[in-house]
């Protein structure tokens, strides 16, 4: 599923522009090397991290996008660290648990 | 063992533990001091010490401390008829020494623990600044208990709450310690199980006291963490020996922090400390400067929820 | 929903059950590595759900009286843990899912008990 299609059902805020990647999971944490070590590839990370490093694991781990929960702000070096990276970065005022249920239900993965 | 000092960690009255961790020795030891070189002799020593009326001096190799010469070490030189002897025969080499960021409780220790009369004291970059005798303790401590006790005894005058009757604890917090954080928090929490407190305000105080605990761990140079439970509320004051917070209301905003990948994998550093204390607080008093920072944190217990405390 | 029950469809090693793993009902799920961010819950008979295997997880489960842990990812407890867990009576598991497909099978049993 395309990352705006997703987000046509989450109805999160998007921050940054919606790059055209497809997201077929996602992987819930707030340990950078965690993500590091064990995020699937076409990922969605969902996370309270709202802090550059996120962007530069994720690159890495190839996650595409970032959901930051519970209103978490994105400092000012972020956004423009995820556009540099083509990430997209959401937000929204669930929590960990309440945004994996949504993300979860809205790629199919749980009833 | 029973010590000679009567100060322990769990018995004795909290005012009197911040007074001797609260003062540095710095602030109490004798700046004035007179030095010796190796090579003068005993005799010339006992003449200096009888002129200046003292009953010890430090002996420099240049800025370096490398003994000390006592009244005993005199008498020892007398009785064998070595006085023309250079002091650095007879000197002790055996140095015990105090850094004068230290709080005085370490001193109070130190004549505790030696038999020493005396103890040079010495800065960051090792050098001789002071020396410390008990003289020196008795004459500043005096000065502070007065100054503590009267300002308590007008309290208990105003009519402000005493400390009498109240359960009081302390904890020292080490830097980076995070095996011990939340020891303060575990134990409070059972004290007010104790007392039979509601399960919403327990919640409350656990999570200022651990909050608090774990803000010392990582982000200050070590510090400690007084509780003081009261019959109407719970006290607690955090404080630190520093750095310092450098703008507190960025700090008091959720999500900013200043920890680093490394406190964040510990599980900690999301910037929610210091918003978090002051989500479950009553009264929330926090200065801060580069010598250290101190909240003060008060929760209320519920009017129904009166601690019996005596 | 029990304890039980999500040590069971999550396929838990149970390093440590306490007094209520077969008869208390977990309400409320909290998922997240950040403990700050847990003490912010105020709601009664949570499960914490996270990757982060310390001492101070527990100590954080204690403080908001959490039913139990569930430590995702095959991560073992560390040292200490165990006798924690012990001394606050708290559940400890170990599940091999990850924290997000935890979350969607724990929130598949909550439905099934809804339905």
């Amino acid at each position: 599923m395309k990352i705006k299609e997703l987000n046509e059902i989450l109805n999160f805020e998007l921050l940054t522009t919606c790059p055209d990647s497809e997201i077929v999971t996602a992987y819930t944490s707030d340990l950078l090397s965690d993500v590091m070590g064990n995020a699937p590839d076409d990922s969605v990370l969902i996370t309270i991290q709202a802090h550059k490093n996120t962007i530069a694991v994720a690159s890495l781990a190839g996650i595409n996008a970032v959901i930051l929960c519970n209103n978490r702000k994105a400092p000012e070096d972020m956004l423009p660290a995820a556009e540099k990276e083509e990430i997209a970065v959401l937000s929204t005022g669930l929590n960990q648990f309440d945004t994996s249920i949504a993300v979860g239900r809205a790629l199919e993965l749980c009833k | 063992m029973r010590k000679l000092i009567p100060i322990y960690e769990n018995q004795t009255p909290l005012v009197v533990l911040e007074l001797i961790q609260g003062h540095k020795i710095k602030e109490i030891m004798s700046e004035n001091i007179i030095t010796i070189g190796r090579d003068m002799t005993m005799r010339d020593v006992k003449i200096l010490m009888k002129e200046k009326s003292i009953s010890g001096v430090p002996v420099m190799d240049k800025k370096r401390l490398i003994g000390i010469i006592s009244v005993e070490d005199l008498l020892n030189a007398l009785e064998d008829g070595l006085m023309d002897d250079p002091v650095e025969k007879h000197m002790s080499r055996n140095l015990v020494i105090l850094e004068e960021q230290m709080p005085v409780s370490f001193a109070i220790d130190y004549f505790e623990n030696y038999s020493f009369n005396r103890f040079p004291v010495l800065n960051e970059r090792k050098e001789l600044v002071g020396i410390i005798t008990s003289r020196d303790i008795i004459i500043h401590m005096v000065a502070v208990m007065n100054q503590e006790i009267r300002r308590l005894e007008n309290l208990a005058k105003q009519g402000a709450h005493t400390e009498i009757g109240d359960i009081v604890r302390r904890y020292a917090v080490v830097q980076n310690d995070f095996k011990n954080a939340g020891k303060a928090s575990s134990e409070i929490k059972t004290i007010l199980i104790k007392h039979l407190v509601d399960r919403k305000t327990i919640r409350s105080i656990a999570t200022a006291v651990y909050e608090l605990e774990i803000n010392q761990v990582v982000h200050s140079l070590g510090g400690e963490i007084l509780c003081r439970i009261s019959d109407k509320n719970v006290e607690i004051l955090a404080r630190d020996r520093g750095p310092g917070i450098e703008d507190i209301e960025l700090a008091l905003s959720e999500g900013y922090s200043t920890a680093t990948d490394w406190i964040r994998s510990m599980g900690f550093g999301a910037g929610m400390g210091l918003p978090n204390i002051q989500r479950v607080s009553d009264e929330f008093h926090i200065q801060s400067s580069k010598t250290g920072t101190e909240i003060r944190v008060i929760i209320n217990l519920p009017d129904d929820n009166k601690i019996e405390t005596s | 929903m029990t304890l039980n029950d999500i040590s069971a469809i999550l396929s838990c090693i149970q390093h440590n059950k306490n007094t209520i793993f077969e008869t208390e009902a977990v309400e409320h799920i909290v998922a997240s590595d950040l403990m700050s961010e847990v003490l912010i819950a105020e709601e009664e008979n949570l499960l914490l759900i996270t990757a982060l295997n310390t001492e101070q997880t527990l100590r954080t489960a204690h403080i908001v009286d959490a039913l139990g842990v569930v430590l995702v990812n095959g991560k073992r407890p560390q040292p200490g843990m165990i006798r924690l867990a012990k001394e606050f009576d708290l559940a400890l598991f170990t599940t091999k899912s990850s924290m997000f497909k935890s979350c969607a099978a724990v929130h598949s049993l909550m439905n099934g008990d809804a339905n």
